[in-house]
């Protein structure tokens, strides 16, 4: 086993227990478990960014260009900015119960995907490529956050109150809390809108149309529309509570879909294991 | 009646039914193959499966959901929409700005502080100069209005996503589509004879422009056996002007406002073919169009005969061992292989400059070259969306740094003191902006002061 597959296993590993030991803590009301989940996330991201450089060493370029790479790059940067909201605020620890789970499956279904790390083909190498990438990344990161976020608005607003010893009691009030998926979308809203213009441009210059209607690319400005709408409602018809955060957490479909329906469709330009055809063997068309 | 109408077409619920609709579009458009992005082939084998839902889904345009008639008028209504939205927003903000707040609202922070209202009003105006001041019989109003740029940010967004449709519709009325393949040192010019295929031509403006365009050569690196860069010299001659362009994938090849895109490579094979009577039967480069394990492959006639042709970029590789690095031309060999009525007449290894017999034909190949496939696009809306884009990107950033809000404080004589009241009027949250937050604050020092 190679360093980077051994370094990629602790993490997997890791985000294995912390997911237990999130679930566990809110299920049996500890929170002595949720903030042993933190660390033990950050143990594991540790482990998984020493994975990336692994790669990155071996194949002398940045992670980014097989569904591998992309889905272990994007899984850091969703576990990066959770790190990033339970440390500014670390009454919300509990959206772990949404983000790791996502991580872990995101995980597993890259170990499906792992392969050595290929050169990198002409298709590859362009500057929006890269800015789309990054891009992309956060937009999942910020999305799942916003949903994890809206998870708990809506676990504290039953209208069952919560016992009191519920671990939920120690999280930011709910108005806090809207308020800081509100932020997270209105990031994820940004980074969505910069990762489509990159695409866009990559687009137009590797195969000359900046928008085809392709499956990831329709259901990236799906999801975009849905948060959008979530803002509008916001901020246009005066909505909050659950039916906003219901928004939250429905339009995470759309990150679902543009993250692992790619694999489904039956024909993509964002399947990465077609787009290396360009620039090697091919006859006139 | 007009008003009604207006109203209709200026509002949330409109923009609300018609992005709906859209998602609802786009849901579909990934249940129902479209015929853009699935091969033909493909296409008819699922329509095949059931006649009656293939009648629907041609019927209604389903196959093609983003070039039918009835999304066009979709977004149509969706462009109008949006601009109705975005002037009413702005008449509003303005009626919004000059209107003073007739009363509190009971989510106001409040607070009793010992000072007289004169001088409370004096220590708050040092926390925000800016304030337009309001005498009323009831007190005094400080009015903070912040957030001009995140409004008009907001504004800029929409207007960005205009501009897109706007974009879209120039780009379909202006587009050129085209393919076209040269060989190293071949220069054409840019005439419809010299395409591949043309599968667009603009609605408007002319499809050809006055250059021409060649390639001079054409290299491709590798790392193992792995294209890693691919260049192409190109040569364009302009208005009298000649210039050499390097061209690779992601980084075209611009000419009169025309992009040449290149794709991928092959071989080309300057093929002479002899009778027993030295007559020319064919003379002319083939771009060997198939790939195969072995090298690039094609098939040319020429009367009776049939020329078998594959190429292979270093003969010292064996036959039997497939090509590894098809574009990088070391010591070219093209195998021939002669029918006359599909007859085999013989078979032969050739290298550029040389010839052989094949029962009194001549077979010569005279050079072998690389080719290259280039995609040619025009789009007069393509610097129309990337603004669109950059708009939209500015507008979403100074909505959020700089939001749009309202900030006021109502102050008045109450038990020896004065009563003041703190509040918000930004749709963005009930949360206290900066301003409200730095009133308070004094307010609260203030009154810890007094208490001393």
């Amino acid at each position: 086993m190679s360093l980077e597959a051994l370094l990629f296993w602790v993490a997997a590993v890791g985000y294995g227990v912390a997911t237990l030991l999130v679930a566990s803590g809110l299920a049996f009301k500890k929170e002595r478990l949720l903030s042993a989940s933190t660390w033990v996330v950050v143990a594991a991201f540790a482990s998984e960014t020493l994975s990336i450089v692994a790669r990155w060493t071996t194949s002398g370029r940045l992670p980014y260009v097989e569904d591998y790479e992309n889905l272990l790059a994007g899984t850091w940067a969703i576990v990066l900015v959770y790190l990033i909201v339970v440390f500014v605020w670390p009454k919300t620890r509990a959206i772990g119960v949404v983000v790791l789970p996502f991580v872990l499956l995101s995980l597993g279904f890259a170990m499906t995907l792992s392969s050595d790390a290929s050169p990198i083909t002409p298709p590859y190498r362009s500057v929006w490529l890269g800015i789309h990438v990054m891009f992309a990344w956060a937009t999942y990161a910020a999305y799942t956050a916003a949903a994890g976020l809206a998870i708990i608005e809506l676990m504290k607003s039953r209208k069952k109150p919560l016992s009191e010893d519920s671990v939920l009691k120690n999280t930011p009030n709910i108005e806090r809390l809207q308020e800081l998926t509100f932020n997270m979308v209105a990031f994820g809203f940004l980074v969505n809108a910069v990762m489509i213009a990159s695409g866009a441009i990559w687009a137009y210059e590797l195969w000359g149309s900046y928008w085809r209607w392709d499956p990831v690319e329709t259901w990236s400005l799906l999801t975009w529309l849905a948060f959008g709408f979530y803002m509008h409602a916001r901020l246009t018809l005066g909505w909050r509570g659950p039916r906003l955060a219901w928004i939250a957490v429905g339009a995470l479909f759309g990150v679902l879909m543009m993250f692992w329906g790619v694999q489904f469709a039956p024909t993509s330009y964002h399947l990465f294991r077609d787009l290396g055809g360009t620039m090697q063997m091919g006859g006139p068309q | 009646m007009s008003a009604r109408i207006w109203k209709f077409l200026s509002s949330a619920k409109l923009a609300a039914i018609l992005i709906a609709s859209l998602a609802a579009l786009l849901v579909l458009s990934f249940l129902v193959p479209q015929k853009d992005i699935m091969p033909a082939d493909q296409m008819a084998e699922w329509l095949a499966l059931s006649p009656a839902l293939a009648w629907v889904v041609l019927t209604l345009s389903l196959d093609h959901i983003f070039t039918s008639w009835w999304f066009l008028v979709l977004m149509g209504l969706l462009a109008l929409n949006l601009t109705l939205c975005t002037v009413k927003r702005i008449q509003r903000r303005g009626r919004m700005h000059s209107a003073a707040p007739t009363s509190t609202p009971e989510h106001a922070w409040r607070a009793h502080v010992p000072l007289g209202p004169d001088a409370l009003v004096d220590e708050l105006r040092q926390v925000v100069p800016s304030a337009v001041v309001a005498e009323s019989e009831s007190g005094v109003t400080l009015a903070i209005r912040r957030g001009d740029a995140g409004f008009w940010g907001s504004v800029l967004m929409h207007a960005g996503l205009i501009a897109i449709m706007v974009g879209g519709v120039v780009s379909a009325a202006t587009t050129f589509r085209g393919e076209m393949l040269l060989a190293e040192g071949q220069s054409v010019p840019d005439a419809a004879g010299s395409y591949l295929s043309v599968s667009a031509l603009p609605r408007m403006g002319a499809g050809f422009g006055d250059f021409t365009v060649g390639m001079k050569r054409m290299t491709a690196e590798y790392e193992g056996n792995t294209v890693v860069d691919a260049v192409a010299l190109m040569h364009v001659t302009e208005g009298g002007a000649e210039k050499d362009v390097k061209a690779r994938v992601n980084y075209p090849l611009k000419v009169a406002g025309k992009s040449f895109l290149l794709q991928n490579s092959g071989h080309a094979v300057q093929l002479t073919v002899l009778s027993p009577e030295r007559q020319i039967l064919f003379d002319s480069f083939v771009n060997l169009a198939n790939a195969s394990p072995q090298g690039f492959t094609d098939t040319v006639n020429a009367g009776d005969l049939a020329v078998r042709l594959t190429s292979r970029p270093d003969a010292s590789v064996p036959l039997n061992e497939p090509v590894r690095r098809s574009l990088a031309m070391m010591d070219p060999v093209v195998q021939v292989e002669l029918y006359r009525n599909a007859q085999p007449l013989g078979a032969g290894a050739i290298k550029p400059g040389g010839s052989q017999d094949f029962e009194g034909y001549t077979v010569v190949i005279g050079d072998v070259r690389l080719w290259t496939r280039f995609l040619v696009r025009a789009d007069k809306g393509l610097r129309i969306i990337y603004l669109a884009f950059a708009m939209i990107v500015v507008g979403i950033v100074l909505r959020f740094v700089d939001p749009d809000r309202h900030g006021f404080a109502a102050v008045s004589p109450a038990g020896g003191g004065s009563e003041v009241a703190v509040w918000g009027r930004t749709r963005y949250s009930r949360v206290p902006g900066r301003e409200q937050r730095r009133l308070m604050n004094r307010i609260q020092t203030l009154k810890e002061r007094e208490a001393e």
